[in-house]
């Protein structure tokens, strides 16, 4: 599902977020993705998202290369993958069935598909009676949910999370893991970057580490440890 | 990966439209929601496309008015003292089929002292004279095609070069003051529509930069989630599409009352040239010529500026 081959990414001014990265996520596979910060994570995700260019290297989704990906073909790559931030990056003029209808409003569905998919959405992160509620009236858990609820509205493939769990508490953070866990149960490809080791050590699922923008490891973390 | 096309495309055919409608709609909205700045931006837009539709208007009636003294334009003919009346006659007749000719007129020499006797005041004098010195005259009214000062001359000169002319006269200097006042006036309007139309591009670019400006996290955000460019330049540019539509609706309703304050003193300026002038308001091609250009130079003016701002926010 998501492929790097011998990726480098070099910033202007030399500095080298990544170095000769290479791994493969299969279909259907969850990861966590971890390292300190400006190990490089968020340059990995970037990467995957088509906000940045390898500088060399080539990155696959799918079986789809997507290292010269033209500008024009990159919406429709976004379409297919969900993405989750730390900061929610949920739009706070518009209500939670909107924000969470977003995705499937760029894709052009129709407004009864939006409105049944919004609602099971919203109903798979249990706030389906917080729809009409404004992202400010929510907690900071509930707007995550809110963020996964709109990651997740159009079925992606693969889901990207960037810190989902960095502003959230411990309870909270097991819950929304448990949701990511669901997602994957049903097939889909989920990344997550975390500084949290704990958490990462407990679900026990495979790790990439990321060290001064090298791979420093790709398996489960209890084995470095 | 996931399937790229999973909405059928009469499915996104039948969306984009509704989508369109709910983008202009919302972009109405967006302008009634903040009332102070939208107004604000349409009166500034009416004003400025007022004065392009007034000063047309105001070059519709000076024309109206300067045609009018033209179609009284006319050349006199002063035959030669040896010309018969039936010669002057005969030649009237052919002067008649001439280009540039629209009609003509024999003023008969006595018929033309009786004229300067009563115009003169000086009938008394006149009464003295033996003989009657005036030659036949005959007087040419110009076609409407040869009112300007060029092809006046130009027929003058024609007509005094027969042999039965003595002298030929029109009052071609104020037939070029004329034109030149119409030129000056025509040359600086044209001068002042380009200054306001761009005024009217650099308003509606910069309120729509301060719009996108303002909407940049929601740009990202939209950007992320894989919004086309178009998708999501579309309802600034209807909000452009709007303020052209109410500063055009604007601008027509300004210009006649501009007309209307205007009215007396350009009705006294007609009579000043003898002219009975009812004022000329604005026809319904050209109230649609006033839309159709606000509109236009205001979506040009948005999708300049929306595609250059947009362009710009990059999710990072």
């Amino acid at each position: 599902m998501i492929r790097f081959e011998q990726v480098s990414k070099v910033y202007p001014g030399s500095h080298r977020a990544l170095q000769k990265v290479s791994f493969n996520l299969e279909q259907g596979q969850m990861a966590f993705l971890t390292g300190h910060s400006g190990a490089g994570k968020s340059t990995l995700l970037k990467l995957i998202t088509a906000i940045e260019r390898p500088s060399d290297g080539q990155v696959f989704i799918g079986n789809r290369d997507i290292s010269r990906i033209k500008a024009s073909q990159v919406p429709y790559l976004r379409r297919q993958i969900g993405v989750i931030f730390q900061d929610y990056k949920l739009l706070n003029d518009k209500t939670v069935f909107d924000n969470v209808a977003l995705p499937l409003i760029i894709d052009g569905y129709g407004l009864s598909d939006i409105t049944k998919r919004v609602h099971a959405a919203l109903d798979k992160v249990g706030l389906h009676d917080k729809a009409r509620f404004l992202p400010l009236e929510l907690s900071g858990g509930e707007q995550q949910r809110v963020g996964i609820a709109r990651a997740v509205v159009n079925k992606p493939a693969l889901l990207i999370a960037d810190e989902p769990t960095g502003n959230l508490d411990q309870e909270l953070s097991l819950e929304i893991m448990r949701l990511f866990e669901q997602f994957n149960q049903v097939g889909v490809t989920v990344l997550i970057a975390s500084h949290d080791l704990n958490l990462i050590q407990e679900r026990g699922y495979p790790c990439l580490v990321l060290k001064q923008g090298q791979l420093a490891h790709n398996g489960l973390l209890r084995e470095q440890l | 990966m996931a399937s790229v096309h999973r909405v059928s495309f009469t499915q996104r055919f039948k969306m984009y439209w509704v989508r369109h409608l709910q983008q202009a709609l919302a972009s109405l909205g967006e302008l009634w929601r903040t009332p102070l700045s939208s107004m604000l931006s349409i009166a500034v837009i009416g004003v400025c496309l007022s004065m392009p539709a007034a000063l047309q208007l105001a070059y519709k009636n000076v024309q109206r008015l300067t045609d009018s003294i033209q179609s009284n334009s006319q050349i006199s003919l002063y035959l030669q003292q040896s010309v018969t009346e039936k010669e002057a006659k005969a030649w009237q007749l052919e002067l008649s089929s001439e280009g540039g000719v629209a009609d003509t007129q024999f003023v008969h020499r006595d018929q033309g002292l009786d004229q300067l006797q009563q115009r003169a005041g000086f009938g008394s004098v006149l009464s003295l004279l033996e003989d009657n010195p005036l030659p036949h005259v005959i007087v040419v009214q110009l076609a409407s095609s040869w009112q300007s000062a060029d092809k006046a001359e130009q027929l003058l000169s024609q007509l005094a070069q027969a042999p039965w002319v003595e002298q030929a006269k029109l009052d071609l200097e104020w037939l070029e003051r004329l034109d030149a006042l119409r030129a000056m006036f025509s040359q600086s309007a044209l001068f002042l529509i380009v200054l306001l139309v761009a005024a009217v591009v650099l308003i509606i670019s910069n309120t729509l930069r301060l719009n996108i400006l303002s909407r940049r996290d929601e740009i990202e955000v939209m950007k992320l989630l894989g919004a086309s460019s178009r998708f999501i330049q579309r309802p600034f540019l209807y909000t452009g599409f709007w303020i052209g539509l109410t500063g055009g609706l604007l601008a027509w309703v300004l210009c006649n009352l501009m007309l209307f304050w205007c009215e007396y003193a350009l009705s006294q300026l007609g009579l000043a040239f003898g002219q009975q002038l009812t004022l000329l308001g604005q026809s319904a091609q050209e109230f649609l010529l006033l839309m159709i250009s606000a509109l236009g130079v205001s979506l040009l003016a948005s999708w300049w500026s929306v595609r250059r701002n947009i362009r710009l926010i990059e999710p990072k």
